[in-house]
Order: structure tokens, then sequence, then C-alpha cells
């Protein structure tokens, strides 16, 4: 037998992916069950579960008189997740160079799956409360860093920071570890601020 | 009452039993189940139990159930580590941000708990905990940290209300309740810091020690609940 993802999963994660590929201009910029329903070809109950779902994960926002709208997240909102990150990812990325080995297991294997850096260090800590949350928050702050446009030179020194972070965790150097991270967090802020201010003066 | 009125106070009704560990961890919690404790019909009740699930009070299991999640020890560990983290961080940003209205509702509630202290109701001790804990994430003013705790906090619940400790436990955590008040009242966030980081490694150590004294037996559904919302 087959594992079935149930359908609110399915609905959950449809939703999102668009979010997060297409930012504030998904779905027209208003997200209604009923359309959503008939576009995902589905009843309109997996729907709302989903879209309560993305409220509780701050990717879309109750709109008034009805409905859902992405979230546009203010500078404000950027900062204050920016610095749970540091807080967070910083330990995440000390506690995985204090167990190298797994953690140096963990990080190729998701480098060789594709997977997202921030979130393979965060398991690599071998911490999975603290994964939660750095996963939570990861897919809130992706709203802002994927819908916007980062130059070629942006990448290259965020990918950059990735570098760093993995070479002090692989030499177990803790303290760098975090320093490391820290830099690199500090730098997607600023990214990321000036995505949304961009954003904010393009909408 | 209309329907989105009944399904919050059901939330609520749940939330609070799960609060003051009327519902122990473990138990299995049935829609149908819910729908008659509360003598409502199943929609609402479904409402109540999709934003608990969404909050991480409770949790389906490999066959679909919801079941009020039972943490390991291991979990309890890591669990506090991210509190200690992010409660220390809530405390050291409160103690510039909170109003003087919000410390007059917290000076109140440390009265609350010290009555409660005095008077041996134990059963009371475990609800403002949670009210004063969320009152100091309030006043950080930084609600995907408020939203982040929680969700942290949702998954021991249960547990917290069932181990209660000593006497002496409880005067130590309702002890240092105030002295978070003081330090929050004085702006002094570095000893607010370090009090967080020492309450929650008590309240850690607490847990672990009663974890093998819960219930072997599968828990139920209580029949009825005793504590209303507040």
């Amino acid at each position: 037998m087959s594992v079935r993802v149930p359908l609110r999963q399915q609905a959950y994660e449809q939703i999102r992916d668009e979010l997060l590929t297409r930012g504030p201009l998904a779905f027209g910029g208003r997200l209604a069950e009923e359309q959503l329903a008939r576009r995902l070809a589905m009843s309109r109950t997996p729907v709302r579960d989903a879209l309560r779902r993305l409220a509780v994960a701050g990717l879309v926002e109750s709109a008034p008189g009805g409905g859902y709208l992405p979230r546009r997240p203010r500078p404000r909102d950027v900062r204050e997740e920016y610095e749970l990150r540091a807080l967070l990812e910083c330990r995440a990325a000390a506690l995985a160079a204090s167990r190298p080995r797994e953690a140096a297991d963990e990080l190729e294997r998701a480098e060789a799956e594709g997977r997202d850096f921030h979130l393979a260090v965060a398991h690599a800590s071998g911490n999975e409360a603290l994964a939660r949350s750095i996963g939570t928050l990861r897919e809130r702050a992706l709203v802002h860093s994927l819908a916007s446009s980062t130059s070629v030179h942006e990448l290259e020194r965020l990918r950059e920071g990735h570098r760093a972070v993995r070479t002090a965790i692989r030499a177990c150097d803790a303290p760098d570890a975090e320093r490391r991270m820290a830099e690199h967090l500090a730098l997607a802020c600023e990214l990321a601020l000036a995505a949304v201010r961009t954003g904010r003066e393009a909408a | 009452m209309t329907a989105a009125s009944l399904a919050d106070a059901a939330y609520e009704r749940l939330r609070t039993a799960l609060v003051h560990g009327e519902i122990e961890p473990g138990a299995a919690v049935v829609e149908a189940e819910v729908a008659g404790l509360l003598r409502m019909s199943r929609t609402p009740a479904r409402e109540a139990l999709l934003r608990l699930e969404l909050e991480g009070y409770v949790q389906r299991d490999a066959a679909g159930r919801l079941v009020v999640h039972p943490p390991t020890a291991r979990e309890i560990a890591e669990t506090f580590m991210v509190r200690q983290l992010l409660e220390g961080h809530a405390i050291r940003l409160a103690a510039s941000r909170i109003s003087d209205a919000e410390l007059s509702s917290l000076v109140e509630l440390i009265r609350l708990d010290q009555r409660a202290l005095r008077r041996r109701r134990v059963d009371e001790l475990a609800g403002i905990n949670d009210r004063i804990h969320t009152a100091i994430l309030v006043a950080s003013r930084n609600r995907t940290l408020s939203e982040l705790v929680s969700s942290l906090r949702a998954r021991i619940y249960g547990l917290n209300a069932f181990v209660v400790g000593s006497q002496s436990d409880q005067q130590r955590f309702v002890a240092d309740h105030a002295e978070m008040v003081r330090c929050l009242r004085d702006g002094d966030d570095e000893a607010a810091v370090a009090l967080v980081h020492d309450h929650l490694a008590r309240a850690r150590d607490l847990l672990l020690a009663g974890l093998d004294g819960l219930g072997a037996a599968e828990p139920s559904f209580p029949r009825r609940l005793r504590v209303s919302a507040a």
C-alpha cells in the first residue's frame, strides 16, 4: 500500500510553494477558499485547514472582508525574525561543531540531496526542538528572501558564508562556527531588509 | 452562540484542561468525546481540535488518532535548552519594553501565585505559572518569539501540571517568579536572564525526575472537566 499524503497536507504544501516562489504576488495577491479549492481540485475543507496553518506559520494574514493575503513583511518583522534566527542558529552551529563527525555527515548528505543549508546545520545540532524552531523561522524568512531578486554577487557572498560555517564545523571550532553564522545572518538580514524596502516601494 | 465562538470556547476549555493536567499525556482526544463532554456539536469541537493540533498541544499518532503529546526525556532536555535561549531573550527585551500596566498585572499574578502556595492550592499553580510566563513573553513585544515559545511549551504542558514537585520545589518556583518581576521592575536585564536560565533548569530537572512516575496504563480522556477557562 502506498503512503497517502492527507489532502490538507497536499493543499498546505502546494499553496506554500506558490507563496514562496511568487511572494506577495502569488494568487493575484489574495487567497480565497473557494477559488483555491477549484484550482487545487479539492473540497473546501482541506483548503480551509491549509489556510489556517499558513496563517499560524506566518505566511498569510487574514484580510479584512474575508480570505487571506500573502503576508507583506515590514522591516521591523524582518529584523525581529533575523534576531531570533541569529539566537538559535548560532547555537545550532556551535552544537554542530561539538559533534563534528555526525554533523559533517549530516551536512554532506544535505548537500548531496540539495537540501537547505540552514536546516542542515539545525539538524546537525542534534537537538530536534532547536531544529523545529529554526525550521519555523526559516519558513517565515523565506517569504521575503526568495521573492526578492538577489544579484549574482550577493548570492556568492551568501554561499561564501555557508562555506565558512561548514569549515568551522568540520574543524570542531564551536566559537568560530558561531561567529561565522552570525556574520552570515547579518548579511542575509541586510539583503532581506533591502528587498522588503524595494518590494514596498514597488507595490 | 455562533459556531466560531463555540469553537473558541471549546478551544479555551480544552487548553485550560491541558494546562491544569486534567488530560493526561498519552490520552487520545476523540472529536465525539470532546463534543459530548462540552455538550456541543462536532463541528466546533473539530475546529478546536484543529487549532490545538496546529499549536502542538495534541499530535496525530501513527494510527491517525489525536493524542496529548507524551514527551520523552530527551525531548524535555532539548526543549528546555531552546526555551532558555528564547525566554532569556524575551525577558531581556521585556526589561526595557514592559509597560506600567503590564507590570501591575504581573505584580497581581505574583500575589495570586503566593496565595495559591500559602493555601496549598497546587491545582491553581500550573495555571498561574502559565499566565506569568505568557505575560513576560507578551511584554517582549516580539510576536514571533512568543509564538515559538508557545509551541515549545505546548508539547510539555500536560506533563508540566502532572509533575507538581514537593512543597519546597513549589516555594522555589513562586520565589523565582517574584524575583523575575522585581528584575523587570528595576530594569535589571542581566539578573533577569540568569534567573530565567536557572528557573527553567530547575523546571526541567523536576520534569525529568517526575517522568518515571507517570501512569504506565493507557491514559483515558476524562469524563468531566473541573477547571473552567479563565
